[in-house]
């Protein structure tokens, strides 16, 4: 799939040696990371589906904006954060289909056969982790399941190593009084 | 590592692994943007016509539309590029309508001279005088064709009091002949023709007093006033010449004439007085040296005769050395006009320095709106560059690696 994914992307069009190298570049990073993004938007998320479609958007969009980018070894980063945002903005569309149409909105936790989620999974940590905070459950999710360090994690959520640390803290320890209650 | 955290990793990846690869969607090939460039260059350019409309807007409102500037009222200044960028269009079109009325007020005197002269010999019909009179009338109504003629074309968008003077001269100019016919059909004195006929002159210089108004450029100022002046004095030497013309041909002079002959003499003295003041020393120097010569001395001894004679006396001026077959009446003409041509040469070199100012101050004014424009070409092209410049830094500040 990566192969032909990588096919895709070097058909997109493009004739120019920077062009061709940002293609090969993509579909590198895509062959070495697509599923492992796959899956950090499911978690975000809750939905294979929707998480497909916020993988594909960030690497459409690195791939577009690969001759901007000062280095080439951040493409990784740019992704990754490209997938958190990516996520957040399903969140929001979400939600707000869920205030204007209540009964037709799909509920991530919710989302059909699909779903990642099992709400009836007592004691499942990773279903516990969807009811925190958005940032709490974007910095566990990628200190422990990307195993980024802060640097990294503050990197791609745009914020300071110490609100990484202090985020950490608050949602382990929020985490903890859930097994703690069940 | 904590329970919890062990517990967590172990639960994410459990989670995570749910998904099958096999169950991922390969990746469709991205769409094709359409006009990409258009679009990221459509908030920058859209950003650049906007603030081009601001300033544009913000012009337009100060002031006022392009080809359109408002009367400069300010008072003269030694130098300033925003008053003569104001004022240069209009003070070229000035100057050409000044040189103009100089030209019809030089031959409205000599129509004047003529008139008198014709009136004094009593209208004689079909005669030396009346022919001449009708043959200056030609020379002035061609004069103050090509005056109407380039007032109608330039005389918009002037100033509001040489507008209006304009206005009065135009008025003028439309009512000469029936100043003619008046002085052919009725039995008007000579004074009385010399008089209608210097009202007449007076108005149309009128306009050429007010030729700076609006100005504010010192030089071109002081030239017209210098001008002005000279006109005022040369209108008086007319009137002069008109009246002992007069006096002359009938042999004396009539109620009132040596009054006012003494009269026009003062008032062109004290005009010049006013000159010396006013214009530069080079162009008194040109006057005086210009205004000169036997002629000039001659027709100034005649005159001092006239007006020595006692009020009701005879009228006796000596002749001056002249060609034997000229009369005193002639050789007093003869010398008056060539008085006045050599007044009217100063004027015209007068005329030439404000032209040339004028055209000056308009270059100057042109260089003037074009350095405006530049600086405001500049002005967008830095405001382009740094929304350019900022586009793209928070483009690739996305990607940069943090």
């Amino acid at each position: 799939m990566a192969d032909e994914a990588g096919g895709h992307v070097r058909a997109a069009g493009d004739t120019t040696a920077v062009r061709s190298g940002a293609a090969l570049a993509v579909a590198d990073l895509f062959r070495e990371h697509h599923l492992e993004l796959v899956r950090l938007a499911a978690l975000l998320t809750g939905n294979q589906a929707t998480a497909e479609d916020v993988v594909q958007d960030a690497f459409e969009g690195l791939h577009r904006g690969w001759p901007g980018l000062r280095r080439p070894s951040s493409g990784l980063a740019y992704v990754r954060s490209s997938v958190v945002n990516g996520c957040r903005a399903a969140h929001r569309r979400a939600a707000v289909a869920r205030r204007y149409a209540p009964r037709l909105a799909e509920r991530p936790e919710a989302a059909g056969p699909e779903a990642v989620s099992a709400a009836d999974d007592r004691g499942d940590l990773a279903a516990a982790l969807r009811l925190l905070p958005r940032r709490q459950r974007e910095v566990l999710v990628l200190r422990y399941y990307l195993d980024l360090d802060v640097a990294e994690i503050a990197a791609t959520l745009r914020i300071t190593p110490s609100a990484v640390r202090s985020t950490s803290t608050r949602g382990l320890a929020a985490l903890a009084r859930r097994l703690r209650e069940d | 590592m904590t329970d919890v955290e062990e517990r967590l990793r172990r639960d994410l990846r459990q989670a995570a692994e749910r998904i099958d690869p096999a169950s991922v969607r390969p990746l469709r090939a991205p769409r094709r943007r359409r006009l990409p460039g258009l679009v990221r260059w459509l908030a920058p350019v859209t950003a650049m016509a906007a603030v081009i409309g601001v300033i544009f807007a913000t012009s337009v409102v100060a002031g006022g539309p392009a080809g359109h500037t408002p009367p400069d009222t300010r008072p003269a200044r030694t130098d300033g590029a925003q008053g003569n960028a104001v004022s240069g269009q209009d003070a070229r079109q000035l100057a050409s309508l000044a040189g103009a009325v100089t030209t019809l007020v030089a031959s409205t005197e000599d129509e004047q001279d003529d008139a008198a002269t014709y009136v004094a010999d009593g209208r004689p019909a079909a005669s030396a005088p009346k022919l001449i009179y009708q043959g200056q009338q030609s020379v002035t109504t061609l004069e103050a064709t090509r005056f109407v003629s380039l007032a109608r074309r330039t005389g918009q968008g002037l100033p509001p009091q040489a507008h209006t003077a304009l206005n009065a001269a135009l008025k003028q100019v439309a009512e000469l002949p029936a100043l003619r016919d008046q002085v052919v059909q009725t039995q008007t004195p000579a004074l009385s023709v010399i008089q209608q006929y210097s009202l007449a002159i007076s108005t149309l210089l009128t306009f050429d007093d007010q030729i700076a108004s609006g100005s504010g450029d010192a030089v071109f100022v002081r030239d017209v006033n210098a001008l002005s002046l000279l006109q005022r004095a040369e209108d008086a030497a007319a009137q002069e010449r008109a009246i002992l013309d007069a006096a002359l041909a009938r042999g004396q002079f009539q109620d009132g004439e040596q009054d006012e002959l003494s009269a026009a003499n003062l008032q062109e003295r004290n005009v010049l007085i006013l000159f010396d003041t006013e214009a530069t020393s080079a162009q008194v120097h040109l006057y005086n040296s210009a205004v000169a010569g036997p002629q000039v001395n001659s027709a100034t001894q005649m005159l001092a005769q006239a007006l020595a004679i006692p009020p009701g006396g005879a009228l006796r001026v000596t002749k001056p050395p002249a060609p034997a077959f000229f009369t005193v009446q002639k050789t007093w003409h003869e010398y008056m006009t060539f008085t006045l041509s050599k007044m009217r040469a100063v004027e015209q070199n007068l005329l030439t320095a404000i032209s040339a100012r004028s055209q000056a101050l308009h270059w100057q004014a042109q260089r003037t709106i074009l350095e405006t424009w530049l600086k405001l070409a500049v002005v967008v092209l830095a405001v382009m560059a740094l929304l350019v410049g900022v586009t793209r830094r928070r483009r690739t500040s996305r990607l940069a690696v943090r």
